[in-house]
């Protein structure tokens, strides 16, 4: 298989999963698509070398999570804010589930983006904290202090709004 | 893992099925591949590109713009002060001191004071070197870059070579990444040392050695080449003449000037007495900007004449480039207002320039 097929099955194959990788990580449809394209891109020359790597994967969705929190950096001025989190609900019936999961969607939105990041890649990658330290370039302490505020952040909006967090 | 954990994690799956669809994911991305190759090369974009002329086509006379800007007739570097010796094409031929490249070009007379005086024409400066013509490998695209004249040598094989930069300074060059091992290396019969970052997903390799009193070379890819290899490639270089392709045809140049950077976006002047990077008179291509204070027409755009303290400025509002072509003269110059209008009114912008 040549380097452009074997990119072109790449994408085929992991396109869909690095957009929705994406996409937990921005909040944000169009950003999502925009980091993985760009990502893709830049590394479509020199596919054979990312294919040498022992994680292809894991290095695009590293490379797609240190775009993430470079873009955002720019547009830092333009996150949410917790003003919109609607009403919660209870959690004892399977539709307040659903809703308490899009007031959760919806708090995210507030975090700085480090602290997302460190949310969506132990919740939604499953990654220890000593690989997600690796991948974002930081001590495992830092990676344990940015889920620690914001799980605390995320408590405390909870508790104010009446949404018992601790199970 | 607590509720809060739970429903995080609930709460990002749920989303994920939100993610937008990977239709048209993949011709998105070879497209963008595309559009970035292109910004990497802009200027080997074709030499024939249609002119895009400052001016709605209908409203510019093409058969009345001037003619001089033309290909080096010279094979030698035209920022050389005088006619100089070709550089070394072999290991094996002595270092010439005329080559280095930091002072007026041949043509040009120099400068009598700080009172920029225009010349006609523009004469571009050339990359002095060639690597062995392969068949994976593109003709060079040349350009100038603060006074170090760059070659650029596209591969297409990337599987089994790599592109190639070729960099002439007039001094030792500096890196900024710091997290570098360095090997000296005996090249073309210098001492070179060759430099390697350790990054992903390839390493970079530079080799650099002064080639002759006041000129260096650096040879920067990656490693899908061996140190032995890049030294080989480094010894393969033969002299060339690859003249830097400009975003602009000008009309009219500065007189005396030495010609201090040609990219895809600017073209940049200076005086040979200053040090490279310095430019006292620049031509930069930018994405558009709000122009204030329009008091000019060039050739039926809006443009803003201004002068601040040193500085003298003609903005031009080139709206159906989506660009302002900003000509600066500062650095101690100055240029009369007549000049500096007849300046950019023969100045065209060309199809492979890239607005920055």
């Amino acid at each position: 298989m040549t380097t452009i097929e074997d990119f072109d099955a790449f994408v085929h194959g992991r396109g869909r999963a690095l957009l929705r990788f994406a996409y937990v990580l921005s909040g944000d449809a169009h950003l999502a698509e925009d980091l993985v394209q760009e990502v893709l891109a830049r590394m479509h020359r020199r596919w054979h070398k990312v294919t040498a790597l022992e994680h292809p994967e894991a290095y695009v969705r590293t490379a797609i999570v240190r775009q993430y929190l470079s873009w955002r950096r720019r547009r830092a001025s333009t996150e949410a804010t917790y003003a919109d989190v609607p009403e919660p609900p209870g959690l004892d019936e399977p539709q307040q589930r659903v809703l308490a999961r899009d007031q959760m969607w919806t708090l995210m939105a507030g975090l700085p983006r480090a602290q997302r990041a460190v949310l969506v890649l132990r919740f939604y990658c499953d990654l220890p904290d000593d690989e997600i330290a690796t991948l974002l370039g930081c001590g495992m302490s830092t990676v344990r202090s940015q889920a620690a505020r914001a799980l605390a952040k995320m408590r405390t909006m909870l508790s104010e709004r009446g949404v018992d967090g601790d199970g | 893992m607590d509720e809060l954990d739970r429903l995080l994690a609930e709460a990002m799956n749920d989303a994920a099925g939100r993610a937008p669809s990977d239709d048209g994911l993949l011709t998105t991305v070879h497209t963008r591949s595309r559009q970035i190759h292109r910004r990497r090369v802009a200027t080997a974009l074709s030499a024939a590109a249609a002119v895009v002329v400052l001016g709605v086509p209908s409203v510019f006379v093409l058969t009345s713009r001037p003619s001089e800007v033309v290909p080096p007739a010279d094979p030698v570097m035209s920022v050389s002060t005088s006619p100089s010796v070709p550089p070394s094409p072999t290991p094996s031929s002595s270092p010439s001191p005329s080559n280095t490249p930091s002072s007026a070009p041949p043509s040009s007379p120099s400068v009598a004071s700080d009172a920029v005086t225009l010349t006609k024409g523009w004469t571009a400066p050339t990359f002095p070197y060639l690597l062995p013509p392969r068949d994976d490998l593109k003709a060079p695209v040349a350009s100038l870059d603060r006074g170090r004249l760059v070659g650029f040598f596209e591969t297409t094989d990337t599987r089994d070579h790599a592109d190639v930069t070729v960099t002439v300074s007039g001094a030792r060059p500096t890196f900024s990444d710091s997290e570098a091992t360095e090997t000296a290396r005996q090249v073309r019969g210098h001492a070179g040392t060759l430099r390697t970052v350790d990054v992903s997903p390839a390493k970079q390799l530079a080799l650099y050695w002064p080639e002759s009193s006041g000129r260096w070379i650096t040879l920067a890819t990656d490693d899908t080449y061996t140190p032995d290899e890049v030294v080989a490639l480094a010894t393969s270089l033969t002299t060339g003449s690859t003249a830097a392709l400009p975003p602009f045809q000008l009309a009219y140049s500065p007189a005396g000037l030495v010609t201090d950077t040609v990219t895809a976006s600017r073209m940049t002047f200076r005086t040979s007495s200053a040090a490279p990077g310095s430019a006292g008179f620049s031509v930069v291509l930018r994405k558009r900007q709000q122009l204030n204070g329009t008091n000019q027409k060039i050739r039926g755009y809006d443009a803003a004449l201004s002068h601040g303290s040193g500085v003298t400025t003609l903005a031009i509002d080139v709206k159906d480039w989506n660009a302002t072509l900003e000509i600066t003269v500062n650095g101690g110059l100055t240029i009369s207002d007549a000049d500096l209008l007849r300046f950019a009114g023969g100045a065209e912008i060309l199809e492979r320039s890239n607005p920055e």
